[in-house]
């Protein structure tokens, strides 16, 4: 288990889940602390902006994410709830690991 | 020199200017007689630029594209490189610095506040009250602060730091992290680590001898020194490769411990438990198999598996689950055996033997043997009580006074 946005080890086990890449946008945003613009959020995530916009257009559907106007720009922020999502899905990749266990690569 | 402005695609000679250098895209500079570009106010690149000479400003500014500081780069103030890969050869010293996609520093770094959105590459030290990065981060020399966040994933080699928050993956060499480590999926450590305390959601693996005060880690848990903490809770699989001291263990799996545990308070596991040493304690509670040399507990313990030790086990009060087997002696001032539970040596003030349990021999000052119960050997001193059908194999004996007991 890696990085989200890493988690294919060498043998190529474990694909980049859909639900990966969320994980992967949700703690980058964590990092900026209220102010992540969408261009930040793209080079932390390693994603294209234009693919990004929909994930986060989705992650704010779902309230996992929410967006505020600051000095003209939209800046992002994650919700109670997206750090619930958070937890729950590193909580539920160690249970995967436990249960399946392949080599921990790090990026 | 007042303001200077430096064409497209130009290749300029530079040594001091009083104001600001602008410089448009495709631009090189570097210093005159002097060997160092000096410039009194800001530094505002508009896009790709080397400079090859040490430069010193009051600020810098980029807006895309890859900006180069063949040597030394020092902004008093401020560093802001939006949309922006920066790379720095020489030694690095600003405030404040804030770069978009990607920084990378050749030499020491030292900053008051490093951001990047993206990647940031270090090969030597950085020393920074925060670090910030959205992306990846890399420090090979060491890495001393306060605060260091990171979105994905981490390397580090040796740190000196108050906080570490990284969501994806972190991996170090050793140091300290003296208030607290959150990290959403995988740690690792290799040597020797001085923590505060650790938060893992996924895996945590610690190399050396680790100390500090409460680890909780979501799934699995491994340390290869020895430990010292006040709280250990694991969700899934706790490996300690040596010994281990602390206050309290909670796991909800399993535990193994290549040497012994002493504890001041409980140790709590949902699964099996196995220690190759000696394991002390206040309270224990194991829902599967316990293991060890032996084990001595003030207060209780209660073992719902198998209980098998070589030197036995002592508890103000024993209890051995409906159905469990316990080899080596058990010694409690109270010592309940459950239904059907089946043991060998057993010490105690007061000896329950449950329904259809069975023991080799029974010592204690009251010993109650419960219907079907069968013991082969049962001495007492005060009170023997024997249920319905419970069995007896050669009389039992009163004695004057109860034998001293193992442990």
């Amino acid at each position: 288990m890696g990085a989200p946005s890493d988690t294919a080890s060498a043998s190529g086990a474990r694909r980049r889940e859909q639900t990966d890449l969320y994980a992967t946008i949700l703690e980058v945003v964590k990092r900026h602390r209220g102010q992540a613009r969408i261009t930040r959020i793209s080079y932390g995530a390693g994603m294209p902006v234009d693919r990004l916009r929909v994930s986060i257009d989705r992650l704010a559907a779902l309230g996992l994410l929410r967006s505020r106007t600051d000095e003209g720009r939209t800046v992002y922020d994650v919700t109670p709830r997206g750090q619930e999502f958070l937890t729950l899905y590193w909580r539920m990749r160690a249970y995967t690991e436990m249960l399946d266990p392949a080599p921990v690569v790090l990026r | 020199m007042p303001d200077l402005h430096v064409a497209r695609g130009t290749r300029a000679v530079v040594d001091r200017v009083e104001g600001d250098l602008i410089g448009e895209r495709n631009i090189t500079l570097s210093a005159g007689t002097t060997g160092m570009i000096v410039v009194t106010g800001a530094v505002r690149l508009e896009g790709d630029a080397r400079i090859q000479s040490p430069l010193e400003c009051r600020a810098l500014d980029c807006d895309g594209g890859t900006v180069r500081f063949d040597a030394t780069l020092t902004a008093s103030e401020e560093v802001r490189a939006e949309d922006t890969r920066l790379e720095v050869g020489g030694r690095f010293v600003s405030r404040r610095v804030d770069v978009g996609r990607s920084l990378l520093l050749e030499g020491e770094a030292i900053a008051e506040r490093i951001e990047v959105g993206g990647t940031l590459d270090a090969r030597q030290g950085v020393q920074s009250d925060s670090v910030q990065v959205g992306g990846t981060l890399q420090v090979r020399g060491l890495l001393k602060g306060r605060e260091l966040s990171v979105g994905g994933s981490a390397q580090l080699a040796t740190v000196d730091l108050e906080e570490l928050e990284v969501g994806g993956a972190v991996e170090l060499v050793s140091g300290a992290v003296r208030r607290k480590i959150r990290v959403g999926g995988v740690f690792a450590s290799q040597g020797s680590l001085v923590y505060g305390s650790i938060e893992v959601g996924g895996v945590a693996r610690l190399g050396g001898s680790s100390r500090g005060e409460s680890i909780e880690v979501g799934g699995k848990f491994s340390c290869a020194g020895e430990l010292v903490f006040t709280r250990l809770e694991v969700g899934g699989v706790a490996d300690l490769g040596a010994g281990a001291t602390g206050a309290d263990v909670e796991v909800g799996g399993r535990i193994e411990v290549a040497g012994g545990l002493t504890l001041t308070a409980n140790l709590e596991v949902g699964g099996n438990a196995r220690f190759a040493g000696d394991v002390r304690g206040a309270n224990l509670e194991v829902g599967g198999a316990f293991e060890s040399r032996t084990a001595i507990l003030s207060g209780r313990a209660e073992v719902g598996g198998s209980i098998r030790t070589t030197g036995g086990v002592k508890a103000h009060r024993l209890e051995l689950g409906r159905k469990a087997e316990a080899r080596g002696p058990l010694v409690g001032d109270e010592v309940v055996l459950g239904r059907g539970a089946r043991a060998g040596e057993v010490f105690g003030r007061h000896v329950e033997v449950g329904d259809s349990a069975t023991a080799e021999h029974v010592v204690g000052e009251s010993v109650e043997l419960g219907d079907h119960a069968s013991v082969a050997r049962v001495e007492y001193t005060q009170e023997l009580k024997v249920g319905r059908k419970a069995e007896v194999g050669s009389p039992p004996t009163r004695l004057a006074e109860l034998p001293a007991f193992p442990l």
